[in-house]
């Protein structure tokens, strides 16, 4: 498969300013000031096949934003090459521009005192998108998003999630062959990240869209990527099958248990680790890390063995698969 | 080019839409902006009620100057004010992305996106006071003069654009420099009146070294019969070059967009 998109040692360094606390820092801030370097995206390089979806990994302040803004061409890179679509993202030739979307869940693109169908027809205008194309992509979104009644709404009296809908489509309406998705179900019920991620792998089926995602929610990362690559400090660490991180890294699965009667912690340890243990206001719960292959049987033993009211089998927080991921690097650079 | 013109277009009738979402609003701002174009006049008339002319100008004469200066100010507040404003706060916000990754000119999208409609009114009181108060003086104008005046007019409207764009792109290079925008209307005083008031060094900052003085005074003198060809000229010259800087600062600044956190 060809390469839609191309990173080599990619960099991207801030210097920022570092204020002491107080007012009397910021007194002295205005004669002197300490500045230091930071390394948001330090050398890393990946290859991304078209049709693809690949997901950004990463603690807050990874590299991931920083990332994304550089293969759009909105931020120059300190140093490396990249290329999108055979072009420099940073020559912003309209050419290109035409040819991708970054929506990010936490900016607002639409006009915020308009209903959205106006910003969608200036998107026409502004991507020259031909008339029939437009109308018809416009009702197909429309309909997979479920938003007829909503895009004459004004923008500001819509919610959280009919927003993102409508940023969704404008981002899509000139059938962009490559999508950076930041964070897109950011603040979003379970039902409408759902929403969005069903339509997500619609559009990659039916354009072969390329897709980057970056998101908080492992739902939507293990829904959508089969490939993701975890940044950390700027660094990547991880580049690989999704499946491999959480098999490689995340060793045990969390039941989280809630009992009729009270159960002792000795009667629960032989289980697994036992992480919370409570019985206060005669609510009887219980949380234990078990070995990941095992955790079906366990909470079968369990249920066998206890009155358990609720069990439910957890995946840990990415955030935790992206420590042990990390923590493992550090090891093996600090064997080299 | 068609493109740009259908964009162009479009962005005003989407203010014109906007406008229309808060009428109260725009009435309100529509009173305060007639007040400000009365209380130009009234200024003017005030200080004829004590002198005869000012700097060899007549009342009449002045009022060609003040008609030139109500249009130009209309469309700075209308077109410029909203723009530049929505520029340097957009590099504050981060919202500059936007216009960075659309396959259009960012120039073009951060110089037309907005226009204030409630100043518009403001220009076409000053063309009807112009109109007035030629015919009133019987000036006959040929159609080069017209031409002239016309593209004199333009060439200051560049001029206070270019000026305007430059220092806002300024806010690329520091963290937040949002009072950037007041600079260029503090200039407004100075072509608010004939270039003829200033002399010695004055006249020589404001005439020459950055020509701002020019904005009025030009096309009121060719309006009035006597052309000054070479200040015409150095006046065309000095505003294209300085478009040029604005442009190739904006080139180099852009790549000190920083955006905002992720």
């Amino acid at each position: 498969m060809s390469s839609t998109i191309s990173v080599t040692n990619l960099k991207k360094h801030f210097k920022v300013y570092k204020k002491q606390p107080g007012l009397w820092g910021s007194i002295q801030s205005l004669w002197h000031r300490e500045y230091e370097t930071v390394k948001a995206v330090d050398d890393i390089s990946f290859e991304i096949a078209e049709g693809e979806i690949v997901g950004f990994i990463g603690m807050n302040g990874a590299g991931k934003t920083t990332t994304l803004k550089m293969l759009s061409g909105l931020l120059f890179p300190t140093s490396g090459e990249t290329e999108v679509l055979g072009y420099n993202p940073w020559e912003r030739k309209p050419v290109f521009q035409k040819q991708f979307s970054l929506v990010m869940g936490q900016k607002n693109q639409l006009w915020w005192d308009l209903p959205a169908v106006e910003t969608f027809y200036l998107n026409k205008a502004i991507y020259e998108i031909p008339d029939a194309q437009f109308e018809k992509t416009l009702s197909k979104l429309v309909k997979l998003l479920d938003v007829e009644d909503i895009i004459q709404i004004q923008v500001r009296k819509l919610s959280l999630g009919q927003r993102m809908k409508c940023e969704l489509i404008a981002a899509l309406l000139h059938n962009p062959k490559v999508l950076f998705l930041d964070e897109p179900t950011i603040g979003l019920d379970v039902v409408m990240q759902k929403t969005l991620r069903d339509f997500i792998k619609a559009y990659n089926k039916e354009f072969g869209a390329t897709i980057i995602l970056t998101s908080h929610y492992m739902d939507d990362v293990k829904e959508l990527c089969e490939r993701a690559i975890v940044i950390d400090h700027g660094k990547k660490v991880f580049d690989g099958k999704l499946q491999d991180i959480i098999d490689t890294y995340a060793r045990n699965k969390i039941l989280s248990l809630t009992f009729s009667k009270p159960i002792s912690k000795k009667e629960l340890t032989e289980f697994g680790t036992l992480k919370e243990h409570s019985d206060a206001n005669l609510l009887y719960t219980a949380t234990l890390l078990v070995p990941r292959k095992k955790a079906t049987a366990v909470a079968s033993k369990l249920l066998a063995k206890f009155p358990v009211v609720d069990v439910t089998i957890e995946e840990p927080p990415i955030e935790a698969i992206i420590r042990e991921v990390f923590s493992k690097q550090q090891q093996k650079s600090a064997k080299k | 080019m068609k493109k740009y013109w259908d964009l162009f277009w479009h962005f005003r009738r989407i203010q014109l839409m906007k406008m229309m979402e808060y009428r109260s609003d725009f009435l309100f701002w529509l009173v305060v902006s007639l007040m400000w174009t009365a209380f130009n006049y009234f200024f003017f008339y005030l200080i004829f009620g004590n002198v005869e002319t000012v700097a060899g100008w007549t009342q009449d004469e002045l009022m060609i100057v003040l008609s030139f200066f109500t249009m130009i100010d209309a469309l700075t507040w209308s077109i410029f004010w909203p723009n530049m404003s929505n520029y340097t706060e957009s590099v504050f916000s981060g919202g500059l992305s936007k216009y960075l990754l659309q396959p259009v000119n960012s120039i073009f999208l951060l110089t037309t996106e907005h226009i204030t409609y409630h100043n518009v009114p403001r220009f076409f009181i000053g063309l009807a006071v112009l109109i007035a108060t030629a015919v009133k003086m019987d000036i006959s104008v040929s159609f080069l003069q017209i031409v002239l005046v016309i593209t004199l007019f333009l060439i200051s409207f560049v001029f206070l654009y270019s000026g305007w764009f430059l220092l806002a792109t300024i806010s690329l290079w520091v963290e937040k420099l949002q009072n950037i925008n007041d600079i260029m209307p503090g200039f407004r005083r100075i072509y608010q009146i004939p270039r003829q008031v200033y002399t010695g060094i004055t006249s020589l900052t404001v005439s020459f070294i950055f020509p701002v003085a020019l904005v009025t005074s030009l096309p009121s003198e060719v309006l009035l019969g006597r052309t000054p060809i070479f200040l015409c000229i150095y006046f065309a010259v000095f505003t294209f070059v300085f478009a040029l800087i604005s442009y190739f600062f904006f080139k180099v600044s852009i790549t000190k967009y920083s955006s905002v956190g992720g």
